[in-house]
């Protein structure tokens, strides 16, 4: 026990200590013996005798605290005491009054007896909201023990108490109140635009943690929905409550999930099987309402705007064909397919350089190609000549490039052939109106040897180092469209094994059958011809040279199809392909710092060895701000634009920017991020919802957001989350920083 | 294909000590933490003696990312249920740090 402060100094306070000993030792009605010997009625009468005899000797403080904590040992069963206790609440004392606040909060917790009894003794320790920080403390302590009861005090207080200072405590009490019930919640939204910002905001914490509650009870919380949504409505009318609006909002969405589906429940239980707290519950909880909600939304919307593209172009194909001038219809139609057909201008793996040209005809077709990696280290490229011309061709190969990519990535590894005839059956479903087919072969590519599928196109080229002549890799099939999988030709695939040096020349129809003034095709010889002139150029080289060539051959007349070659290497690059390729630019002034990436094979080496020195140093200048945090926030984003937001070849922007007291940095991928919520507004953390969804596999995606979330201060997002910005603040005390390095 | 990611274990003073290593692009690699997570776990399992209460992983490599505290959060699970402790060092001995996880 601490000595009373010198303002309220006890008399003999310097003898205290041994008057309070002896006055435990030989108090008729105290100490143990005592209290074994006499019933807990017969012990409060003794402990409350001994409040009365010290109240007459005022400055008897000793014999005051020593009966409220006995008092206090008895709990419940010293019930009939609490209006003395609630006396000495203002006792000259602060010791006093804290040890009586302490005692009324153990004889009253989960306090069940008469409400009035309750309300008094609420309304007696609210009464310390002015006082000294232990007694106002006590006090406090004292309403939280006393439970549910206290809550109808505490927002009764909030709406008649005239003292702000009262009412300010009642409304942290709220805010601290472990489960207040819906129906008492509903009258906090009279406060959330309280004069008073604490008012306001321990209001709105009370009411959104009381909304909260309802996870784990969501059946019964949705008889309450029109209750929550009217919350949520007070809550979103004020502008710095948007937060616990959005939270409340994503308890409605999990109820209504819930509601809505009986199995909705899965998302609980699961992250509960995987150990998870509670804290963590929620915050995933609400990430999958998030996702869950997003994705459906987002598959809509694809679905809609894929509808309205095609209208679009189909009303736009009509208006062209209504143009009689030809020049201007190709010139059109050209447009069209380089906006819609991504032709991937290079790719590296480390066992393997692939590259490739093409050339546009004068009347378009529908040539691309693109590639995957697999999870069992292979690559597959493809190929593909849709079958036409013109501005429809182009409009087919926009939709064929889309369905192959999603058909061919998805799902387990299957050999090409199986690929094939995956891709003959869905082009054929989807696309059976427009009455297309492709040609097209497909390529596995593993270290040390090469597999594929071929749909019509002209067979592949395998040139190894040793040899003068190229083996044509034959594999046969009728159009992937057009019943590929229904017809089998045999045979059905090739492969043969590789090894450095070699080289793979894939060209599509409108190479070979370039047409010399004698209707003499290009044809295979011509592409023997380039290949023995120039195989160990760079495989980009070599593609433009047969090019070249075929164009040469054709007396440089526009082409009249398409031309596509791609090149595949086998081998590690040499430094000077590597170096020659831009990986980076950088450009650093005093305020922003801004780079161009490329996304390489490799990418991750260059970006550390050029951007880790560059970024902290750079960041280093300006105090209050730690480079390992940026540093760390920037890698992890750009790990995501290069894993999940790019393809190779595309190109990354990053960019650095400090302000009077915030530096930003903002990263903007080609890919769109699938999950991202476009509805909730900006400015908000939690709309960084992983995307996919909610599966084992996809957790990583939880660990790099959440490590964002911690990392930055804000996290926003815009563009469909084709760009992210993150917000650090200036630290003044630089030790502050929010993660040690 | 392996971006150099190596992981050794031994068994010193009856504590099993994996040490894990890997370049930059180990992070850039879709999938790889769940390789990285099943490679831990299993040299965890493969030489964690039966009465140790303590796993100590220390990190070599200089870079992180997502990928790597997802591989962590799996073997600090692995520990956990065999209510162990895992502790992570970052280059050490260079680095004396050591985080309790």
């Amino acid at each position: 026990m601490s000595s009373p402060s010198s303002t309220e100094r006890v008399p003999w306070s310097a003898t205290g200590a041994l008057v309070c000993l002896a006055f435990t030792a030989l108090m008729p009605f105290g100490g143990a013996r005592a209290m074994q010997t006499n019933g807990p009625g017969q012990t409060v009468s003794a402990y409350l005798a001994g409040i009365k005899q010290a109240a007459r000797k005022p400055n008897d403080w000793p014999a005051k605290i020593f009966a409220a904590q006995g008092l206090a040992s008895l709990g419940s069963s010293a019930l009939s005491a609490v209006p003395d206790l609630s006396s000495l609440l203002s006792d000259r004392v602060p010791q006093v009054r804290q040890a009586s606040a302490n005692a009324i909060g153990q004889i009253c917790a989960n306090f069940k007896g008469d409400d009035s009894a309750g309300r008094d003794a609420v309304v007696s320790l609210l009464g310390r909201a002015n006082d000294r920080p232990e007694v106002r403390d006590a006090s406090a302590a004292a309403i939280l023990r006393i439970g549910p009861r206290a809550t109808p005090v505490l927002i009764s207080m909030l709406r008649t108490e005239p003292d702000d200072q009262l009412r300010q405590f009642s409304a942290e009490l709220l805010n601290a109140t472990p489960q207040i019930p819906l129906s008492l919640a509903k009258d906090l939204a009279a406060f959330f635009k309280d004069k008073i910002s604490a008012v306001r905001s321990n209001a709105a914490g009370a009411a959104t943690r009381s909304v909260e509650g309802c996870i784990d009870d969501p059946a019964n919380c949705a008889k309450l929905l029109p209750t929550i949504r009217g919350i949520e409505a007070a809550l979103a009318a004020v502008p710095d409550l948007h937060a616990n609006a959005n939270s409340v909002k994503a308890t409605v969405y999990y109820v209504e999930l819930v509601a809505a589906n009986a199995e909705g429940g899965w998302i609980v239980s699961f992250f509960r099987s995987q150990g998870l707290n509670a804290a963590i519950l929620s915050f995933l909880t609400f990430v999958a309402l998030i996702v869950t909600a997003v994705s459906a939304v987002n598959y809509k919307r694809a679905y809609h705007r894929e509808k309205r593209e095609k209208i679009a172009l189909d009303e736009k194909i009509a208006e062209i064909s209504s143009v009689s001038v030809a020049v201007e219809k190709n010139a059109i139609a050209r447009s069209v397919l380089k906006r819609f057909v991504t032709m991937p201008q290079s790719d590296e793996r480390p066992a393997f350089t692939i590259d490739s040209a093409f050339a546009s005809a004068s009347d378009v077709s529908g040539d691309f190609y693109n590639w995957f990696n697999r999870t069992d280290g292979s690559t597959c490229v493809y190929l593909v000549d849709v079958e036409g011309s013109g501005i429809d061709a182009a409009i087919q190969a926009t939709h064929a490039a889309k369905i192959l990519d999603r058909t061919l990535t998805g799902g387990d590894i299957q050999k090409a052939e199986a690929l094939l005839e995956k891709a003959d059956s869905v082009i054929s479903k989807e696309l059976r109106q427009a009455n297309i087919a492709l040609t097209m072969n497909l390529v596995e590519i593993y270290p040390n040897r090469v597999r594929l599928a071929n749909a019509g196109m002209p067979a592949p080229l395998l040139f190894r180092r040793d040899q003068a002549q190229p083996q044509a890799l034959q594999a046969a099939g009728v159009y992937v469209g057009g019943g590929y999988r229904r017809f089998p030709v045999e045979p059905r695939y090739a492969q043969a094994s590789v090894s450095e040096g070699d080289l793979l020349v894939l060209v599509s129809d409108g190479v070979v059958e370039a047409l010399d003034a004698n209707s003499g095709i290009f044809g295979r010889s011509g592409i023997e011809a380039v290949v023995a002139r120039q195989r160990d150029d760079a495989p980009g080289e070599i593609a433009n040279a047969i090019l070249a060539a075929a164009s040469a051959h054709a007396q440089n007349a526009p082409p009249a199809d398409d031309q596509t070659v791609v090149v595949v290497r086998f081998g590690v690059m040499s430094s000077a392909e590597v170096g020659a390729r831009p990986v980076v630019t950088i450009n650093l002034d005093e305020s922003e710092a801004e780079f161009t990436l490329t996304n390489t094979i490799n990418s991750a080496e260059a970006f550390h060895t050029q951007l880790q020195g560059q970024i902290r140093g750079w960041v280093e200048r300006v105090e209050g701000y730690s480079s390992g945090v940026i540093w760390c926030a920037v890698w992890e984003l750009l790990k995501n634009a290069v894993v999940h937001g790019s393809k190779r070849g595309e190109v990354i922007s990053l960019k650095l920017r400090i302000t009077k007291n915030k530096l930003e940095v903002e990263i903007e991928q080609p890919a769109e991020w699938r999950g991202w919520d476009v509805f909730l507004g900006d400015d908000r953390r939690e709309r960084l919802a992983p995307p996919a969804e909610i599966r084992q596999e996809s957790l990583d995606d939880h660990f790099g957001t959440a490590a964002l979330l911690r990392l930055a201060d804000t996290v926003t997002a815009s563009m469909l989350g084709r760009r992210l910005t993150l917000v650090f603040a200036q630290q003044v005390d630089s030790k502050q920083h929010k993660v040690a390095i | 294909m392996n971006d150099h990611l190596q992981i050794k274990s031994e068994i010193r003073d009856g504590i099993p000590i994996l040490e894990l290593d890997y370049g930059p692009n180990t992070m850039f690699r879709a999938q790889v933490a769940d390789l990285l997570a099943e490679k831990l776990v299993s040299e965890y399992r493969a030489g964690r003696p039966s009465h140790s209460v303590v796993c100590v992983l220390n990190i070599k490599a200089n870079t992180a990312g997502s990928p790597l505290v997802r591989a962590i959060f799996e073997l600090y699970n692995v520990v956990s249920a065999d209510s162990g402790t895992l502790y992570v060092t970052v280059q050490s001995p260079e680095n004396r740090r050591c985080k309790k996880v």
